[in-house]
């Protein structure tokens, strides 16, 4: 089984979905884990966009359940608000998943009792890392930010996303911090990066992720399909890892 | 399959892979040609070295691979390289880089190399850029050509055709509304979620060509690219191959 775990929609209407899915099949792709960011991807969401995101994400998830594994969106600056959300979409909804993205560094203290109840709840948590050359955004974590969250919490299951946009480092700061996994998703198909991620860790903590729509289903999972590696190795990375901590 | 877009050299930044690469690529994705220019070039103060160096090792690989030659205009004696890689390399292309090579393409001394290379027929290529800005770390930031200054030479050199390399989706319609007869782009660096279906409505299949961008990026993600998208066969193979060729003037291999 194929499974993306980064896919972003942009809202919960059926010709976006099932455009979304169209590419998926053409693409080989079974089963998609969605977040929503909102519908207008603002940096520092207001309580009001957390919850129309999981409202969006409910939508897609009851309409294909087959297909959308969800996250819920949640945000240090609205607790309560994501505390609820965790409750109504994970708990009590068929999400399984928990979505960090720029408003706030991963250990950040004010998430403690998010990452808490995620823990309550069994749900591994993606955040949204980069390491970037041109300056990161106000509050964007990076791959250092995550190993500090997750030596906070062994039997937290969290991945980095982008694998932190600097592939010739991140493996190895994730290294000694094995409750830590990373995608492989977004940024340009440079040749090589799953090959030089596999040199520190090992294929179990690599998740194929596409960053679809804003990338391409096809470009991105050649990362891993070009990859020096056994074909056992690229179907863990491919779905299996996620599959087993999905449960599904 | 034609491969319009691939290099080969070296790169300071990171280690690249180099012709015994390429060629398994080529063979084990029914890619039978490609265009290839010298990556040292980029780099090399005089780029005609890299161009030297390229010509001597894709020698015995004449009949898949075609030499473009790395030109920048500021440079003395362009001519005399041009004139080299035409008559002793077979050169069908020339490759341009404004950013890395520090002119414009407005600079007047680029009109002498367009026409020279409308007079003979060779295409020129424009390297947007090679590298996500946000990965250029600990040196300047290398900013990519913009595509209206690509443009606006498409149409100030309406003899000479112009193949823009690396432009991102959303960014041809910029060069210009519509896009100069005399105006392609290859697929390389255009990505996004349906990237060929939505290039192929918005400009026609006769105006894209398939490129890699290889060594820098992975030259499957560009072959699944358009072996997945949902669109039609002779459109498929016009990307492919077809308009590679016919620009390139190029036939068979």
């Amino acid at each position: 089984m194929v499974i993306d775990s980064h896919v972003h929609i942009l809202n919960a209407d059926e010709a976006h979905l099932t455009k979304l899915l169209h590419a998926a099949d053409r693409a080989g792709i079974d089963r998609l884990c969605i977040s929503s960011l909102s519908r207008q991807w603002v940096e520092f969401p207001t309580a009001d966009q957390l919850d129309e995101a999981a409202c969006d994400v409910l939508a897609a998830c009851e309409r294909y359940p087959d297909r959308f594994i969800g996250f819920t969106y949640v945000s240090a600056d609205h607790v309560a608000k994501s505390l609820e959300l965790l409750d109504r979409c994970n708990a009590n909804g068929p999400c399984r998943l928990v979505k960090l993205w720029i408003s706030q560094y991963a250990d950040d203290p004010r998430l403690d009792p998010i990452f808490a109840r995620a823990l309550e709840l069994d749900a591994a948590v993606m955040a949204h890392t980069f390491v970037k050359a041109t300056g990161n955004m106000s509050r964007e974590s990076t791959y250092h930010h995550v190993v500090s969250r997750a030596r906070q919490h062994p039997q937290l299951k969290i991945w980095l996303a982008h694998y932190s946009g600097r592939w010739e480092e991140a493996a190895r700061v994730i290294r000694d911090t094995p409750n830590v996994c990373l995608d492989t998703s977004g940024g340009e198909p440079e040749d090589g990066i799953v090959d030089c991620l596999l040199r520190h860790i090992p294929a179990e903590r690599v998740f194929f992720g596409s960053d679809a729509p804003g990338r391409s289903f096809a470009v991105q999972m050649a990362k891993v399909l070009s990859a020096n590696v056994t074909e056992d190795q690229r179907a863990k990375m491919l779905g299996e890892n996620i599959r087993r901590w999905l449960r599904v | 399959m034609f491969d319009i877009n691939v290099k080969l050299g070296h790169w300071p930044h990171r280690p690249v892979r180099g012709l015994d690469a390429l060629l398994r690529y080529m063979a084990s994705n029914d890619v039978s040609g490609a265009a290839v220019s010298s990556l040292s070039s980029v780099n090399y103060l005089n780029p005609q070295d890299g161009n030297d160096e390229l010509a001597k090792l894709i020698v015995p690989h004449r009949d898949r691979l075609v030499l473009l030659a790395v030109i920048r205009p500021d440079f003395t004696g362009w001519r005399d390289d041009f004139m080299r890689c035409v008559d002793e390399y077979g050169a069908r292309g020339v490759v341009l880089y404004p950013n890395y090579h520090r002119y414009a393409l407005a600079d007047g001394l680029v009109t002498p190399l367009a026409a020279l290379a409308a007079q003979h027929l060779l295409p020129v290529f424009i390297q947007a850029g090679l590298e996500d800005a946000r990965r250029q770390f600990d040196r300047p930031i290398m900013l990519d050509v913009l595509a209206p200054e690509m443009g606006a030479f498409a149409k100030a050199h309406p003899d000479t055709t112009v193949v823009a390399l690396g432009l991102k989706f959303g960014q041809p319609e910029s060069a210009a509304d519509p896009l100069p007869d005399n105006f392609y782009f290859d697929t390389s660096n255009y990505e996004t979620m349906g990237e060929l279906e939505t290039a192929v409505e918005k400009f026609g299949p006769g105006k894209i060509l398939f490129g890699t961008n290889f060594p820098l990026f992975t030259p499957l993600a560009n072959v699944n690219k358009l072996r997945m998208a949902d669109i039609s066969s002779p459109d498929s193979q016009a990307i492919g191959e077809i308009n590679a060729r016919r620009l390139l003037g190029t036939c068979g291999g």
